[in-house]
């Protein structure tokens, strides 16, 4: 096992007026459990506002959760190391003005080290870039180059999770697969777990071994994601499943 | 398709679209050729930047300033929208012709309540009073099945989720009962299950008021469920367009069949 949440809560207060007096909580993750094993793909599933980006944001520990824990599997995790993200979003993660290059060692330098330039052309070489953009600014890419760039980066310290916040939700459809299909075939290579949170349930099939479903910040399905979408428990999962078709 | 006579509504023919930029010119749309009929779902899909958007816009002479029509005319009702006056474009635009974008809450006023949005161009096209006209968008809340319409038209745009301001944006899109509605991306921003909602919500009006819809996406596989023709755009090109059954079952241009193999399928 690689790690495991016991009953995370994320609540967020929501004020109003000048004073800021409270009125109530938004409950983003409500008592939420799972584990996630090595080599497995979780995919995460529920619409906009139910928390599953808050729930990312609860493992990469850029929140503390209110109440819960997640536990890492011990002597497992640097946390900063181990655990890669990409977000939806490339323009937003990517510094602008940033050249890719600068972009790619960043990671090496932050924990001190020194990578050769073969480095970063594996890096290239594993996400299908090609050198001549290393020289370049986030601008002056494709949304899929940027997305592929997040990747490259989000691989550089050889994470042993990587989460994936609706990584192709902004891509165009041919990209879309071209990106799957990379995921697919890096985590073949080196054997990593994949958190892969999206809406679309379609690609949460094509990459995910388990998977759950959340619903205003709760999981109202969990269990391996065939079995899940054979016989849908939920209302929701079978509105989704609905969509889909 | 052929055994019923179907009649034309719109005609692009040769459009081409090009714009300024620095000293280059960028050429957005070429040689495009587009009949919408009577009735009739029109899917227009490419990735972005294949020009989609701005054939969109030219039908009502909406571009931006910086973009040139190079040739091309749009034959609506035995008119050429490209060379009428100023008012004959603006009396169709929105009564005859009506938008709806991605983003709907981009498209609303954020500091007007509902109603106010709502009666606006109802007022401008129509002669009644503002009690005739606020009757009448309650009327259209009801018909695109928003609760308590009474209080939704005092609410503001913020107030409202993204599904209920599509909602709000398609009733504003229909006040003025069009012969035809530009859908553009409606519900990419939105998540599936009310992007399913919606669209059965369109199909629906659609057979009651009797419009066509030229639904633009880069999505082809939700066309593939309710259009009954789709116009595959490509580097500002159409370079397919074929019944929705005839482009599945055998894509002709690569693109086409790159799109298709592209789809990830449940």
């Amino acid at each position: 096992m690689i790690l495991e949440a016991r009953e995370l809560k994320k609540y967020f207060p929501i004020e109003s007026g000048f004073f800021k007096a409270q009125r109530g909580f938004v409950k983003a993750v409500d008592g939420v459990s799972f584990s996630l094993n090595e080599k497995e793909t979780l995919g995460i599933v529920g619409e906009s506002g139910c928390g599953k980006t808050t729930l990312a944001k609860l493992i990469l520990k850029l929140l503390e959760p209110d109440s819960g824990e997640i536990i890492f599997s011990p002597g497992f995790f640097h946390l900063k190391k181990d655990i890669g993200a990409v977000f939806q979003d490339p323009l937003l993660s990517l510094d602008p003005r940033m050249r890719i290059r600068d972009i790619l060692l960043e990671p090496f330098h932050a924990h001190g080290l020194r990578p050769e330039n073969k480095s970063i052309i594996r890096l290239l070489e594993l996400t299908g870039l090609h050198d001549e953009i290393l020289m370049r600014l986030p601008r002056q890419l494709s949304g899929g180059q940027r997305q592929r760039v997040s990747l490259a980066r989000s691989l550089a310290l050889g994470p042993k999770l990587l989460i994936l916040d609706e990584p192709l939700s902004s891509l165009d459809l041919i990209i879309q697969k071209q990106l799957l299909d990379l995921l697919l075939k890096l985590k073949e290579e080196f054997g990593m777990a994949y958190i892969f949170i999206s809406h679309n349930i379609a690609v949460v099939k094509k990459i995910s071994t388990s998977m759950l479903v959340m619903f205003q910040g709760k999981i109202v399905e969990q269990g391996a994601t065939l079995k899940v979408l054979r016989e849908p428990r939920s209302d929701y999962t079978k509105k989704l499943l609905e969509a889909a078709r | 398709m052929s055994s019923i006579k179907m009649n034309k509504l719109l005609e692009i023919r040769n459009l081409s679209i090009q714009f300024k930029h620095q000293r280059s010119i960028i050429k957005a749309v070429e040689h495009v050729h587009l009949d919408i009929y009577e009735n009739e779902i029109l899917g227009l899909v490419g990735e972005s930047g294949s020009g989609k958007t701005i054939t969109a816009l030219s039908i009502t002479r909406l571009l931006p300033e910086t973009s040139e029509i190079v040739s091309g005319k749009i034959i609506f009702q035995e008119q050429d929208l490209l060379s009428i006056g100023q008012t004959s474009i603006e009396s169709i635009r929105g009564k005859e012709i009506a938008y709806i974008f991605q983003e709907a809450a981009a498209s609303l006023n954020p500091v007007l309540p509902i109603g106010r949005q709502i009666q606006e161009g109802i007022m401008l096209h129509q002669n009644v009073d503002r009690k005739k006209a606020s009757n009448l968008a309650i009327d259209l809340l009801s018909l695109v099945r928003l609760p308590h319409p009474e209080h939704i038209l005092k609410s503001y745009p913020h107030q409202l989720s993204g599904g209920m301001n599509q909602r709000v944006m398609i009733a504003i899109a229909l006040s003025l009962r069009p012969k035809l509605l530009i859908a553009d991306e409606p519900t990419t921003a939105l998540d599936v299950t009310i992007e399913a909602q919606i669209i059965r919500m369109l199909l629906e009006l659609k057979e009651k008021l009797k419009f066509s819809i030229l639904f633009i996406t880069h999505n082809l596989a939700l066309i593939e469920k309710f259009a009954s023709r789709v116009a595959i755009m490509f580097r500002g090109r159409i370079v397919e367009e074929a019944s929705t059954k005839d482009v599945f079952s055998s894509p002709k241009h690569p693109h086409t069949q790159d799109l298709i193999q592209s789809i990830i399928r449940l």
